[in-house]
């Protein structure tokens, strides 16, 4: 656990981490510096924001817990495919993004499906912005480093998530990010070498794990469902609205796309760490939650401090999450769902105003929900592949399709979506030799099918308007 | 030339340049970590890589936190 001095320092980085963010408050004066940082992002601002946004408290740990119940082919499958399958999203679809004047994802479906397709898409979007599993994951780290209780915890981590989304807009939330992500990196990174020759190397995790050979295996220790569904899940960034944020904001389409092929590297080596880590606490801790093993196991061998900047990047990690998630939550209530509804002209100063409200009402309803989910990894799953089933297909095809796209299409792709995704997890199918199917698995390739279907039905509301392809 | 043409062109892959460096980089990664892996390369696993990533991280922050001074006196200007 922590001592006196390691909260001294986290307290002491927490003030001016926070300032930071009230500096940078400053430069915000409208709608354009309050969420797209005036599309000035520089690469190395878009490397950390990326990096640090996407590599949440659940991408740490959760890859821990992840990579210790199924041993090497979490790396070998998961992490190359989930890496992989996103390569063409930041080659082709994201300079796509950057040049079109329509820069959220409830812009992209008004102006592809119309008024009301956006709308739906902006609940759901809300819905799935107050991120529920990055606050069940403080319950996890807060008991290993202080033994308090979670609410508490995570009531407190929201609020600093809000001031700093309150007060800096997109540029606070970059350079927060970026001094987040640093302390995590190095913590991490740095306490590795230490308790992988303590368990003797690969040979020794081979040796501890002899009597079960599929689990050093490259591809033996993961079924292929089960690796269809991580990287299936891992395209959602294909409609994650941070993703969209970050591109439009960079200073052209050309730094974002070299910003997130350097991510893919630095995650790809980052994973092998957290991945071993994984294994680690499987030989060692085999009877404790893997997640908890892994943050006590790093506290015992980092001095005190130290140990304060582990904790500091873990929570960094999940307020860097946060933040952005609540940053484009509040912006989607005030101008996708508020904006729309009232068909009123709403002023910048009120937008922002009325955005930062939105991401105090996204912490709330986060604190409310994270806590009835026992797993971290239960909350991101159900989150994702809800958000997937509705909006993945008519974003997508909204972004990718050059021919007529009607509103029937985005309709139809997203309540047969839904309700398939519903139907599944309210009733579970289970097919012989695969296992229950997931819900993912159903909605996602419905709402294709029917997007192709309501395409037939109806007219283009763009067929008269020069289409940019 | 449309505003369209010409932003594709400025925003072209290149795929003998940096763009291409990049894709290969991680392929190349890949295969050689997966090869460490396989063969219990240590020195590779338990040293290079997490030194590698730290250093990586702290020179990005470093060229950050130039670009953030610059940027913000920019926009404290606006």
């Amino acid at each position: 656990m922590l001592n006196g001095v390691d909260n001294a320092v986290i307290l002491i980085v927490l003030v001016a981490v926070v300032s930071i963010g009230f500096y940078f408050s400053k430069s915000v004066n409208d709608m354009e510096s309050y969420y797209l940082a005036n599309r000035s992002l520089p690469w190395s601002l878009v490397v950390g924001t990326l990096m640090a946004s996407w590599y949440g408290g659940v991408g740490v740990i959760g890859t821990v817990g992840y990579a210790s119940v199924f041993g090497l082919a979490s790396w070998f499958l998961w992490s190359i495919g989930a890496h992989g399958v996103r390569f063409p999203l930041a080659l082709w679809v994201g300079p796509r993004i950057h040049v079109r004047s329509d820069v959220t994802i409830p812009d992209v479906l008004r102006n592809t499906y119309g008024k009301w397709i956006s709308v739906i898409g902006a609940v759901f979007l809300f819905v799935y912005c107050s991120q529920v599993g990055e606050i069940t994951a403080t319950g996890i780290i807060g008991e290993a480093a202080w033994g308090i209780d979670k609410v508490l915890l995570g009531a407190i981590i929201v609020a600093i998530t809000i001031v700093l989304t309150v007060l800096g807009g997109l540029m606070g939330v970059a350079v927060t990010d970026m001094i987040f992500f640093l302390f995590m990196v190095l913590s991490v990174s740095l306490v590795f070498p230490h308790i992988y020759a303590q368990v003797g190397g690969l040979q020794g995790i081979r040796d501890a794990t002899a009597a079960d050979l599929s689990y050093m295996h490259p591809v033996a220790g993961m079924s292929v469902p089960k690796a269809t569904m991580l990287i299936l899940l891992c395209i959602n960034v294909y409609a994650d609205p941070t993703f969209y944020q970050r591109f439009s904001a960079s200073n052209s389409a050309r730094t974002g796309r070299r910003a997130m092929l350097t991510c893919f590297s630095i995650w790809i080596c980052f994973d092998i760490i957290t991945m071993i880590a994984g294994f680690i606490v499987h030989i060692t801790n085999p009877d404790k939650a893997p997640e908890l093993a892994y943050i006590e196991m790093v506290l015992d061998n980092l001095p005190q401090g130290f140990r304060a900047l582990f904790i500091i990047g873990l929570f960094g990690a999940i307020i860097s999450t946060l933040d952005s998630y609540y940053l484009i939550g509040g912006t989607t209530l005030a101008k996708d769902i508020y904006g729309q509804l009232s068909g009123k002209e709403i002023s910048d100063k009120k937008l922002v105003n009325l955005s930062r409200v939105g991401a105090v009402v996204l912490g709330i309803i986060g604190l409310s929900l994270a806590f009835r989910f026992t797993l971290v990894y239960d909350a991101i799953a159900f989150m994702s592949s809800l958000w997937m089933s509705v909006a993945f297909a008519p974003v997508l095809m909204a972004l990718m399709y050059k021919g007529k796209k009607t509103p029937m299409a985005g309709m139809l792709s997203m309540i047969v979506g839904c309700v398939a995704f519903a139907l599944a997890k309210i009733y579970p199918v289970t097919i012989p030799g695969f296992g229950e199917l997931e819900p993912l698995l159903l909605g996602l390739p419905l709402s294709f099918l029917f997007w192709f279907i309501g395409n037939q039905i109806g007219a283009d509301i763009n067929a008269d308007k020069l289409i940019i392809s | 030339m449309s505003d369209q043409q010409e932003h594709d062109e400025r925003n072209k892959i290149e795929w003998m340049g940096i763009d291409g460096f990049l894709c290969f980089l991680f392929v190349f990664l890949s295969a050689f970590i997966g090869y460490c892996l396989i063969n219990n390369v240590d020195v590779v696993i338990g040293k290079v890589i997490p030194y590698g990533i730290a250093l990586a991280t702290t020179a990005i922050f470093i060229k950050y936190l130039t670009e953030v001074i610059g940027f913000s006196k920019g926009t404290m200007k606006d």
